[in-house]
């Protein structure tokens, strides 16, 4: 079985959110150990895998025994084992946050409907990732986009449909606009299989036709990552989505859709293609970049709720995602893919620590934190730890990534963007002082005056979240501080991924 | 002549239903439109392709777009603005597919890529190795099988969707039994010729709804009978699970249109509807599973049976009718959930 | 106009790709929008299965014995079968958010619902 532990590590999980209602309809507990215990085993496949690729070197998995081109291939090699890990393990702390946490939103009745539509979400991610047939990343694409756009609807206000129903547009214009561009190179080349393509696509790299499809293929894939300017869905709907799917989406969705724009542009597409390209790519990428991390944090900086705040710093992280693809060097290669990490803990945690401050008091605005440090130590300090991570502090894992993107920069002679990258940290750092000061150094407000509505879940003193989102949330900020000061494991693995990505 | 004219009809179809402000209408036009298409791909050859079409784009489509509206406002306000920001994206994506199709290939030339790479080998060998005659078949279910699983499950996927969005909100259970009473005569749609059953007053009226229900009881086996005909015709000709899925779905949606969905709910519970959505995926995924079990990789039919053909054509068959099974429930939960809908709370 | 003739298919592919693309952006009404959505999405559709017909080929259902036919190419219809049902996926999705924004707000004109967006908060 050890063999076709690529092909388990998808179907396992599609397969048990096929069985998740039935199950659920005994009791809707079955249905989350389901989503628990699938992720987790999804998450040890992941890490086997990995020591496969370290040991052993590329896996190559034949669908139905047939050989690639002719059939579908999962290719698993450094880069994406690195990814899997990311979304697995954000998966499995998601759905244990979940648990509790979804109360808000929904009734018991449909939960065994939310957690098997939370794991076709994850598994259309994870299968995106692992396949070397690039039609097959559309097909899983699609179901991933089909359940994300349902897991927003189900937030409390009214607003959560119209934000789900504008991404469900974005999101098929850019599933769309992929699938064109798929044809293209099919059109030019004759296949499908990634590896196969790479090979075949060389003699094209000049033609029009070829850069169309690179263009498709981009700006579709672009609209998915929310990269600005394409990004004007992406606030409202990781506003009004429930907070365990804010997070999760946060930290697996948009990862996943960077990691495909990887490897379309560096496993597809070869670096020699952006040197025989009709137009030169890198710098409309790189200005996309900066204008996303200049816009994002300082659209950040101008919002009163907190959920909003946190989607408008993604964008700008998510514009030093790209940064590091633009520069097409290892190092900023390797800034990349940490950041992706980084990202997904951050964020995750940050979101995890929101939905916890929701479930206790119902608010999300940032005037609401004042006090919160007396009243729930353990999630403000996960909450402080995040911020000063995404701030780029020594010590946490957002300076290794920021480390690494500077270091690029000036070896490629782009000093100019190192003050950009001071400026948007200190950016970053007033927006999440504002909060931080109000955690801890200033008094609650009037707390009569609000005490009715978390009346309820309220009990005297002790008013920290609930275990089950606690440990995720803590294990996650936790994370942020582990790899900070040990960076070399994840590093090292990047470094060997973005060494292949650009040979 | 008939090829340059149909995608003229399709643009000017493409265009008018954008034009046309009342929807109603609109989604008429885009009804002609899916047929024209589906003509389209007859003319092609792709009669797989144009089975699927006329069901899922002429049909089901057409009907959930009407109910829809039937729930909502069926005329768009009037601004009849052009839209700048739009107008320039339009012309800058046209500008780019442009530049790209001048030195694309021309279209029926048979030395281009695809006819000649990989294609070329599912041809050759479709028969040998799947037993399969319809090479659309051999390829959907075997050499591309994994790609028909994740279709099925996006198919699940939406119907899960559709559950978990509608079912239980913002009314108990005691509401839904008043709604599955009524919920017909609100599925009425005005100008289709679908009556109310329950409040269609006595004469001719009550005479034409014997018909209806006397002629749907009549054909309804024969739907279904072809439905499943479909299902496994794939092996040989057009068809598959797709296909003959969507038609048996069809034929209970009728069934319920006619007969009311009171009625039609005891010839098939909601529990047992989602029951098939799971089953069908699962037949699929356990048969991928099962040939792990006999030494294959996943989804590798040919080790199932001793003879490597025949596991094959047993393994296809099986996921096509794992396909049909799902694609039919799908379609009915479709139909069912938004029949159940609303629009005032 | 040979040449014209000879790409004929991948100019309304063109036209059909940009009117739908340009509904979804311009229209107002939401029902509309997903109506643009799919001439939008048909528009590949055609792109593909126009790329499997072969002059002179017949439809990929292999006839035993006969060496000399020409089929056409199988690949792009498979793949065009999942985006057509793909498609009603997505449809049937959107369409429930229709109505259930219909429900919350009372109409689906989306600048209607960006006024009551913005008095909300």
């Amino acid at each position: 079985m050890i063999k076709h532990l690529p092909a388990l590590l998808i179907v396992i999980p599609l397969l048990a959110a096929i069985i998740t209602p039935i199950i659920g309809r005994i009791h809707w507990v079955l249905s989350w150990y389901t989503v628990t215990i699938t992720t987790f085993i999804s998450f040890v496949i992941s890490l086997s895998l990995l020591q496969t690729v370290l040991l052993q070197g590329d896996i190559s998995y034949w669908m139905g025994g047939w050989q690639p081109p002719w059939g579908i291939e999962y290719a698993i090699d450094n880069l994406n084992v690195y990814v899997m890990i990311i979304v697995s393990f954000m998966a499995l702390a998601g759905a244990i946050y979940s648990k509790n946490n979804i109360n808000v939103e929904i009734d018991e009745a449909r939960k065994p409907f939310f957690y098997s539509v939370y794991l076709l979400f994850v598994t259309g991610l994870m299968g995106m990732v692992v396949t070397g047939d690039i039609f097959n990343i559309y097909v899983f694409l699609e179901i991933t986009s089909l359940s994300g756009y349902a897991l927003i609807a189900i937030g409390k206000k009214r607003q959560a449909l119209v934000g789900a129903y504008n991404y469900l547009i974005m999101g098929t214009i850019g599933a769309t606009f992929f699938l064109l561009g798929i044809g293209y190179l099919y059109l030019m080349t004759g296949t499908l299989n990634i590896a196969d393509l790479a090979a075949r696509l060389p003699e094209f790299y000049q033609t029009k036709a070829i850069f169309t499809a690179f263009t498709f293929l981009v700006v579709g894939l672009c609209i998915k990552l929310a990269l600005f300017p394409m990004h004007f869905w992406m606030p409202n709907v990781y506003t009004h989505a429930p907070s365990a799917v804010s997070a999760v989406m946060a930290a697996t969705g948009a990862k996943v859709a960077a990691y495909a724009i990887i490897r379309v542009m560096f496993t597809v597409f070869e670096p020699e293609f952006y040197t025989l390209a009709p137009f030169n790519i890198q710098p409309i990428l790189l200005i996309l970049a900066v204008a996303a991390i200049l816009a994002g944090s300082i659209m950040a900086l101008a919002q009163t709720d907190i959920k909003k705040m946190l989607a408008y710093s993604s964008v700008g992280q998510i514009g030093y995602i790209v940064l590091g693809i633009s520069l097409m060097s290892v190092n900023g290669m390797i800034g990349s893919l940490i950041h992706l990490l980084n990202h997904a803990m951050m964020k995750g945690a940050l979101f995890f620590v929101v939905g916890a401050v929701v479930y206790r008091t119902g608010l999300t605005s940032i005037e609401n934190f004042r006090g919160l440090g007396k009243k729930m130590p353990l999630s403000m300090a996960a909450f402080t730890i995040a911020a000063l991570s995404m701030t780029g502090v020594p010590l946490t894992v957002g300076f290794v990534s920021k480390w690494y993107l500077a270091v690029a920069s000036i070896e490629i002679g782009m000093w100019w963007l190192v003050p950009v990258i001071l400026l948007s940290s200190l950016l970053t750092a007033i927006y999440f002082w504002r909060i931080i000061d109000a955690v801890w150094f200033k008094p609650a407000l009037g707390e009569e005056s609000h005490g009715h509505e978390h009346d309820d879940h309220q009990k005297p003193k002790s008013n920290d979240a609930p275990a089950s989102m606690l440990i995720p949330t803590l294990t996650v900020a936790m994370l942020c501080l582990v790899f900070g000061v040990f960076a070399y494991a994840p590093v090292s693995l990047a470094e060997k991924a973005a060494v292949i990505l650009l040979k | 002549m008939i090829d340059v004219a149909i995608p003229l009809f399709l643009v000017v179809c493409g265009i008018a239903v954008l034009l046309v402000k009342d929807l109603m209408s609109s989604i008429m036009i885009f009804s002609v439109y899916s047929l024209l298409i589906a003509i389209e791909w007859v003319r092609l050859n792709a009669i797989d392709v144009a089975i699927t079409e006329a069901a899922v784009g002429a049909g089901i489509s057409t009907v959930l777009f009407m109910i829809i509206l039937s729930r909502t406002k069926s005329v768009e306000e009037c601004k009849k603005s052009i839209s700048i920001p739009a107008l320039l994206v339009a012309v800058g994506v046209a500008g780019v597919l442009l530049y790209g199709s001048v030195d694309l290939p021309n279209l029926r030339d048979p030395n281009i890529a695809p006819s000649t790479h990989v294609s070329p080998y599912y041809l050759e060998n479709a028969y040998k190795q799947t037993g399969q005659e319809n090479a659309v078949a051999a390829i959907l279910a075997s050499y591309r099988g994994y790609d028909t699983l994740g279709e099925t499950t996006v198919v699940a996927t939406a119907a899960f969707c559709l559950i978990l969005l509608l079912r239980g909100r913002r009314h108990t259970n005691k509401d839904l039994k008043k709604y599955e009473d009524t919920s017909i005569n609100k599925c009425t749609v005005k100008g289709v010729g679908i009556k109310p059953t329950k409040t269609s007053p006595p004469g001719s009226e009550q005479d034409k709804d014997i018909i209806k229900k006397t002629v749907t009881k009549f054909l309804m086996p024969f739907i279904q009978l072809f439905g499943l005909y479909v299902i496994v015709h794939g092996e040989l000709g057009p068809g598959g699970g797709f296909q003959g899925g969507v038609v048996l779905g069809v034929s209970i949606i009728v069934y319920s249109l006619v007969f009311g969905f009171k009625e039609a709910q005891q010839r098939m519970s909601v529990k047992a509807k989602d029951l098939l959505v799971s089953s069908g995926v699962l037949i699929y995924g356990g048969i991928g599973v099962l040939a792990l079990f006999f030494g294959g990789n996943y989804l590798q039919y040919n080790v199932l049976l001793p003879d490597p053909k025949f596991a094959s054509i047993i393994g296809i068959l099986g996921i096509e009718i794992g396909v049909g099974i799902t694609v039919a429930a799908v379609m009915i939960t479709l139909f069912y959930e938004t029949v159940r809908i609303d629009a005032n709370g | 106009m040979v040449e014209l003739l000879a790409k004929y298919n991948y100019w309304i592919v063109i036209i059909l790709l940009t009117t739908g693309l340009y509904g979804v952006m311009a229209r107002q009404n939401l029902i509309k929008k997903i109506i643009a959505l799919n001439v939008f999405q048909t528009a590949v559709l055609l792109f593909y299965v126009s790329m499997s017909k072969i002059e002179g080929g017949t439809a990929p259902v292999l006839i035993k014995g006969a060496k000399q036919i020409i089929y056409d190419n199988p690949l792009p219809q498979v793949l065009m079968l999942t985006a057509i049902v793909v498609g009603i996926s997505t449809t049937a999705v959107a369409l429930t958010f229709v109505t259930l924004i219909y429900r919350e707000y009372g109409t689906i004109e989306e600048d209607q619902i960006l006024e009551l967006n913005k008095h909300n908060d």
